[in-house]
């Protein structure tokens, strides 16, 4: 799994921080950070829950 | 070298400049920003910022006044096309080509002057003053019942302020969405502990410190006022430089340009683009949409594309524990239907035969399969 983020389209919500945070973080400067793009499978499952529930559909995840 | 100028310092006027760099490394792009700030977001500034759960450095745009030459606070007053300058207070920026992305501004009530106790919220700072203010005020009063005056709604009950909503049509959101939908955020909000108060129009008057608002059916003492009455484009500066439609936009085709011009587009709330999936001019005040066209425009103005806009329009609300999608145009004078969704509640919205927008509430699963599916009925 390899995640990539649209930055033009993220909004730092932290919906996906908060269903995976060891894959997605928002630092103190406000901005979303991928700290795991390669992320093992237990997380699958709530990396794509990050990717339907981010409200800007800025979350793309190919295999 | 060529010079980009981008009237605009807010979301569309920053992605514009982002995207231009990225294609052009050699151009010479100016942004003119009214407020003196970088370029920021507006959208937690009803929501998460009210609340004190996204702080002011969350709402700052990533690379804001990175790569582009920003002047601020730069208001443009005035657009000379014959000399192809933009005109600003005791100054001149000329320009080869330009993106006017000037945004809008709240649509004022004449009985209720902005001030102190009294807040239009558009700007960080209007933003900042409503935030501290719902720190010492137990009483709001919201008129205005679309999505930011519900949206704040929800930010004030959750700072623990009393909130009435006032609206003038039976409806909340009654621009927006179909009733039915309009029932279920009316029933959301009330169970959060806001009362409204629909189908009503209020006045003020002063009791000596106090200060009134009357319905004409009841009257309720308030400490502050926040007025969401919808905005209007930006477009007093140009004096009728460009070319607008009914809508109040800046008339822009497909491409992006502004009708007539080849060197001049307009992206974001100002603008009144033709749809051709539509096959109507629409203005929209989504952060997403003005996200593509900012980009979109920037790649017509510099020859790097000349395709029609086709992004199916999309939109969020985010009000407590209820998040409101919108996908196309869903509008109150479309028949709505609903239909049954995995997890959440999904509505559709259709001109006779033909579906023209969605509204998803908390069904964020379903999103990309509704997404298809309007575009590849509107396509056909």
């Amino acid at each position: 799994m390899r995640i990539e983020v649209d930055f033009d389209r993220c909004q730092s919500n932290a919906v996906c921080e908060g269903l995976a945070p060891s894959v997605f973080e928002v630092r103190d400067d406000g901005f979303l950070y991928v700290i795991n793009e390669n992320p093992p499978e237990d997380l699958h499952e709530a990396v794509l829950a990050a990717q339907a529930q981010c409200p800007t559909q800025a979350i793309t995840v190919s295999d | 070298m060529t010079r980009l100028v981008i009237v605009g310092g807010a979301l569309a006027g920053h992605r514009a400049a982002v995207h231009a760099r990225r294609i052009d490394p050699e151009l010479d792009i100016t942004v003119l920003g009214a407020e003196d700030e970088l370029p920021y977001q507006r959208p937690p500034l009803s929501k998460g910022f009210l609340t004190g759960d996204v702080p002011e450095n969350r709402v700052r745009l990533r690379g804001a006044g990175e790569g582009y030459r920003l002047l601020t606070p730069a208001p443009a007053v005035g657009l000379d096309l014959t000399r192809s300058e933009v005109v600003l207070e005791g100054a001149k920026e000329p320009f080869d080509l330009l993106v006017v992305a000037t945004g809008a501004h709240p649509r004022i009530l004449g009985k209720f002057p902005p001030g102190d106790q009294v807040i239009y919220l558009r700007t960080l700072k209007d933003a900042i003053r409503l935030r501290d203010a719902l720190g010492h005020n137990r009483h709001l009063t919201i008129i205005g019942g679309g999505f930011v005056g519900a949206e704040v709604a929800m930010s004030a009950r959750h700072r623990g302020v009393d909130v009435v909503l006032v609206e003038q049509s039976q409806h909340l959101l009654s621009r927006a969405v179909g009733s039915r939908v309009s029932r279920i955020v009316e029933t959301h909000l009330q169970d959060n502990g806001v009362t409204l108060a629909l189908g009503r129009e209020v006045t003020q008057e002063f009791a000596g410190t106090q200060r009134l608002i009357s319905d004409g059916v009841t009257t309720w003492s308030t400490d502050l006022i926040v007025i969401g009455v919808g905005v209007v484009p930006s477009t007093e500066w140009l004096d009728g430089a460009l070319p607008t439609r009914d809508d109040g936009g800046i008339a822009v085709t497909e491409f992006g340009l502004v009708a007539g011009f080849e060197q001049i587009a307009a992206v974001g709330d100002v603008a009144s683009w033709y749809h051709p999936l539509y096959g109507r001019p629409l203005r929209f005040e989504h952060f997403e949409v003005a996200t593509n066209q900012a980009q979109h425009a920037v790649e017509t103005l510099l020859g790097r594309g000349n395709t029609p806009y086709q992004e199916l329009p999309f939109g969020w609300s985010d009000q407590g524990g209820l998040l409101i999608q919108f996908l196309g145009v869903p509008q109150s004078d479309l028949i709505e239907e609903e239909e049954s969704a995995e997890d959440g509640r999904l509505f559709l919205y259709r001109r006779n035969e033909r579906t023209e927008g969605a509204i998803l509430l908390n069904a964020t699963d379903e999103l990309t399969a509704v997404r298809e599916r309007l575009i590849s009925t509107l396509m056909s």
